[in-house]
């Protein structure tokens, strides 16, 4: 008995290396980058063209559908992002206030050095 | 080798392969992952600052990783014993990871500017608040690269004391797969976003798979092989596990990466511009290092290699390895190689662990 890779090993290394190599080439080929656009291209036309029609049904029963509470969750998500930035402006506007009745030693933008600053 | 012995041994083996079998098909007994203490010092929305625990003096000033916003930081810390974070530690260095999490429809308008002049910029600050140093070596991997390099180019006055890249591309020009798939008329960012406005996990993960289409195969392959390996066996849990662990990319983010980046090639053209303001990367003044996977085939070399003549430093150096895109922190190579080079470039930037 061998130590060396089983036949079954050497039998699929024999088909996959230029498998492998053969797909390799047309993942990276432009026709198959163009048929892949297209095909995302598709798939969210046909994702649209659905949602519209399941949308319709749901709201002819006066029922929300998936659409509605993915809006609600976007608006909700922007409130989200809001907020945020109002936090940040108020962190910042802080941080200045504090810069300024501390002097420069604890001031962030002025207290350390930079990467103009020759070093030693 | 006698016969008896040849019998033991593949008696053994069949008996550590049914065992591993039955493991790896009910998924049970995973390896530990991330098992490396750490706090976390700092937090907003999904993101979160990371301080690793060690004993001792540390050396200053500390080191701040920015990992990339494709995939989980975790490969940074994989196991006991095959850890990047494990080797910095042990070699003295205060480490602090920012880790981006998992984004969700909160973070689709998330922009560039949101991880370059926010997040990374406030992670810094507590950084330097908790060790009360002036100054930090900054280390980004992969897309976290590309970010550390916005960030130092945006900021010149950021208080760095060196900046670290490693298996970033900087150059759009001949990215392969995903230059090809992103230009004008292909696949368009817009098409493959989820309900929350993001670039689903599996769209990423797919892309990747793409890359090498029987990468998944040879794993396979290599597993039934090897599967009475104990050893191999977690090695494969592990690292396997986090290749297809993939995580959103913000909605925001990925078009402006796509026209700026992809089809733009910003940084070689000089055309970026982040909250209005040009950006070059000319801009960036610290000792650069740009740490280069020759095997890589997700940052092929020809898209990293420009980074070290476009940044403007004048202390920088370019380090070539003979190693795959994560090789360059996993693996035997890696605690051989690797990970001892880029110590000893960080250790001349930082000064002796004071007891």
């Amino acid at each position: 008995m061998s130590d060396g890779p089983p036949t079954w090993r050497r039998a699929f290394d024999a088909v996959e290396k230029p498998l492998g190599s053969v797909l390799q080439d047309v993942a990276h080929s432009e026709r198959f980058a163009e048929a892949l656009g297209l095909t995302t291209r598709v798939q969210a036309g046909v994702r649209r063209e659905l949602e519209r029609r399941t949308r319709r049904m749901w709201h002819m029963w006066n029922l929300p559908a998936g659409s509605d509470v993915a809006q609600l969750r976007r608006q909700v998500a922007a409130l989200d992002r809001e907020l945020r930035q109002v936090r940040r402006a108020l962190e910042q506007a802080d941080r200045r206030r504090e810069g300024e009745r501390d002097g420069p030693a604890r001031s962030r933008q002025t207290g350390r050095r930079s990467q103009r600053t020759p070093r030693s | 080798m006698d016969l008896l012995d040849r019998v033991r041994r593949d008696v053994d083996r069949n008996a550590r392969r049914a065992r591993n079998g039955v493991k790896l098909v009910a998924g049970i007994d995973r390896p530990k992952l991330a098992q490396t203490p750490k706090d976390v010092v700092w937090a907003r929305d999904r993101v979160e600052l990371w301080h690793y625990r060690a004993d001792g003096p540390r050396r200053s000033p500390p080191l701040l990783i920015v990992f990339s916003l494709v995939s989980r930081s975790y490969v940074l810390d994989l196991r006991p014993g095959n850890s990047f974070i494990e080797h910095l530690l042990s070699a003295g260095f205060d480490v602090f990871m920012l880790d981006w999490g998992t984004p969700d429809e909160r973070d689709a308008d998330n922009t560039l500017e949101d991880y370059v002049d926010v997040y990374i910029p406030a992670a810094i600050d507590r950084v330097l608040d908790e060790t009360g140093a002036e100054e930090l070596n900054l280390l980004g991997y992969c897309f976290g690269g590309v970010l550390t390099l916005l960030h130092a180019a945006h900021h010149p006055d950021a208080p760095l004391r060196s900046l670290t890249t490693m298996a970033t591309p900087v150059d759009y020009s001949d990215f392969g797969l995903f230059g090809g798939l992103v230009q004008e008329g292909r696949v368009e960012v817009d098409t493959i976003l989820d309900e929350n406005g993001n670039v689903p996990a599996s769209a990423v993960r797919e892309t990747f798979r793409l890359l090498r289409p029987t990468g998944d195969l040879q794993q396979y392959a290599t597993l039934l092989e090897k599967v009475w390996d104990d050893e191999y066996v977690r090695a494969y849990q592990a690292m396997n596990g986090w290749a297809n662990d993939h995580i959103p990319f913000p909605g925001a983010c990925a078009r402006q990466c796509v026209d700026m980046l992809l089809r733009g090639n910003g940084f070689v053209e000089g055309d970026i511009r982040l909250g209005g303001d040009a950006v070059s990367l000319g801009e960036i003044e610290v000792p650069y290092l740009n740490v280069i996977a020759e095997r890589d085939h997700i940052v092929p070399i020809q898209t990293a290699e420009p980074a070290v003549g476009l940044v403007g430093s004048e202390e920088k150096d370019e380090l070539r390895l003979q190693a795959g895109h994560m090789g360059l922190v996993v693996g035997r190579t890696a605690a051989k190689v690797t990970i001892p080079t880029i110590i000893e470039f960080l250790a001349a930037r930082t000064e002796e662990a004071v007891a």
